[in-house]
């Protein structure tokens, strides 16, 4: 995974499970950065993440969280931030911008990422779905695929959500995309991204999948919940 | 009332805030331009008349929604990146208090920015502002409860201190109090008494006054509180 950590800095401690949106984010942070870290996986479907050992360093009962000596952070927009603040490498410097506006710029989109994954929610229902007896609400692609045009608005005809350079920004709001398309039918696929906005975040989508570590951090995970998924629809 | 106030384009450094004085979100902002002691071009938008929907507005910002920002090319929305983005922006001893610049201790002011929606969340179970005054809902005292899980959440993180991040006040406190002042206007004196009664509950009140005895307190929100006080009284 790299050796970026500068020496005599506290290792990371990463508790994750590899299926957990958010968790995933993190790691794909963490691999953007080089940053070596110790993984210290937590099985949500066993309730690791609700015993006291696990309470201790995050007492919210969720994943992910991180440790780094004595300091315990839970949110993974936070755990993010907080990684590319503590680094002082170039790629830190580009996944999270130093300067007021273009961090601003980053902070108004992790923002959104919420905004995008509720939107998606409302189609595919994941929670209910898979803990809840629910169902999908395939009626509501037209909702969902409002994510599309709300991301697109800000990609244009750049590469990246901020603009030129890759920032935590891309890992938080496609992140929910990726999820929508391990969730659903290539016909639902095709349909939903035929929305306003579709073919450039799909084309942007690519570009991340491109990434050498995704694979590493998203492919066990997004295979994984689709098949719990699956088999609560059957 | 402090030195911040408003002031014209020209000592604003071209800083435009764009808000309405009711809504919570831009009042939060207010509160972060007031600690700063920042100067601005108040520029204010009156939802109730629909001017956040305007071409005008939207052009400043696309979501239609207050809080904004301008400062000549650049425009900002989302209450939070706000906050954060002025306070990276000002240099002073006072933004370095609002919003650390060490790694931890400014991770603690991120993680509680993010812990607002959960407050709001369990306050809005029972208060239910959104559908009260919009939507014809109703409130729903019987989730008092749940709504008072939000005390014991926040007074985890007061304990011995004064402030939820420490020692210092941060724009955190003025984003997680914010769900109280609601509560406050929507409620009876009575369900107040009971409300506070819940774990949590006398160690939030104490905080929720050290942030309402601050100099610019009342000129934020005193009117903005009274009128949505007065609104969703009446649908009730």
């Amino acid at each position: 995974m790299g050796s970026g950590s500068s020496s005599g800095r506290q290792e990371v401690e990463l508790y994750w499970d590899y299926r957990s949106p958010p968790a995933r984010c993190v790691h794909m942070t963490l691999a953007a950065l080089g940053e070596k870290f110790t993984p210290k996986p937590v099985d949500l479907f066993k309730g690791e993440h609700k015993k006291p050992e696990y309470l201790a360093i995050n007492p919210a009962g969720k994943v992910p969280a991180i440790k780094v000596g004595n300091f315990c952070l839970n949110e993974s927009k936070a755990i993010a931030c907080y990684l590319c603040n503590r680094s002082n490498t170039a790629a830190a410097k580009k996944l999270y911008p130093k300067g007021a506006q273009q961090r601003a710029e980053v902070d108004r989109l992790l923002l959104l990422s919420g905004d995008v994954m509720d939107l998606i929610q409302k189609q595919i229902a994941m929670f209910t779905v898979i803990f809840g007896g629910g169902q999908p609400k395939p009626e509501n692609m037209d909702e969902a695929a409002k994510s599309l045009k709300m991301v697109a608005d800000y990609l244009e005809n750049n590469n990246w959500v901020t603009g030129s350079t890759m920032t935590i920004a891309d890992i938080f709001c496609s992140n929910p995309f990726f999820l929508y398309d391990s969730l659903t039918t290539d016909e639902q696929q095709k349909e939903f991204y035929s929305h306003e906005g579709g073919s450039t975040v799909k084309a942007w989508m690519k570009r991340i999948r491109g990434l050498p570590y995704f694979d590493d951090v998203n492919e066990k995970g997004l295979e994984a919940i689709a098949s719990v998924y699956k088999t609560k629809l059957n | 009332m402090g030195s911040g106030a408003s002031s014209g384009p020209k000592e604003s450094g071209g800083l435009e805030f764009y808000w309405d004085f009711r809504s919570p979100p831009s009042r939060c902002v207010h509160m972060t331009l007031k600690a700063l002691g920042a100067k601005y071009d108040p520029k204010p938008v009156d939802i109730f008349k629909g001017e956040h929907k305007k071409p005008d507005y939207l052009k400043i910002n696309p979501a239609g929604k207050v809080p904004a920002i301008k400062i000549g090319n650049f425009n900002l929305n989302e209450s939070r990146a706000i906050a954060t983005f002025l306070c990276n922006k000002y240099n002073t001893a006072a933004a370095k208090k609002l919003y650390p610049r060490g790694a931890q201790q400014r991770a603690e002011v991120d993680r509680l920015l993010l812990l607002s929606d959960e407050v709001d969340g369990a306050i809005q179970k029972q208060i239910n502002l959104g559908a009260v005054m919009f939507a014809g809902g109703r409130p729903s005292p019987d989730q008092m409860p749940e709504a008072a899980k939000s005390l014991k959440l926040v007074a985890g993180y007061l304990q011995n201190n004064n402030w939820v991040a420490g020692n210092n006040m941060t724009i955190a406190d003025f984003f997680l109090a914010t769900p109280f002042w609601l509560y406050e206007i929507c409620t009876s004196e009575d369900d107040q008494d009971e409300f506070f009664s819940y774990e949590g509950g006398s160690t939030v009140k104490a905080w929720l006054k050290r942030i309402r005895d601050l100099p610019y307190f009342e000129e934020v929100n005193a009117k903005g509180l009274e009128t949505f006080k007065q609104i969703y009284s009446s649908k009730v």
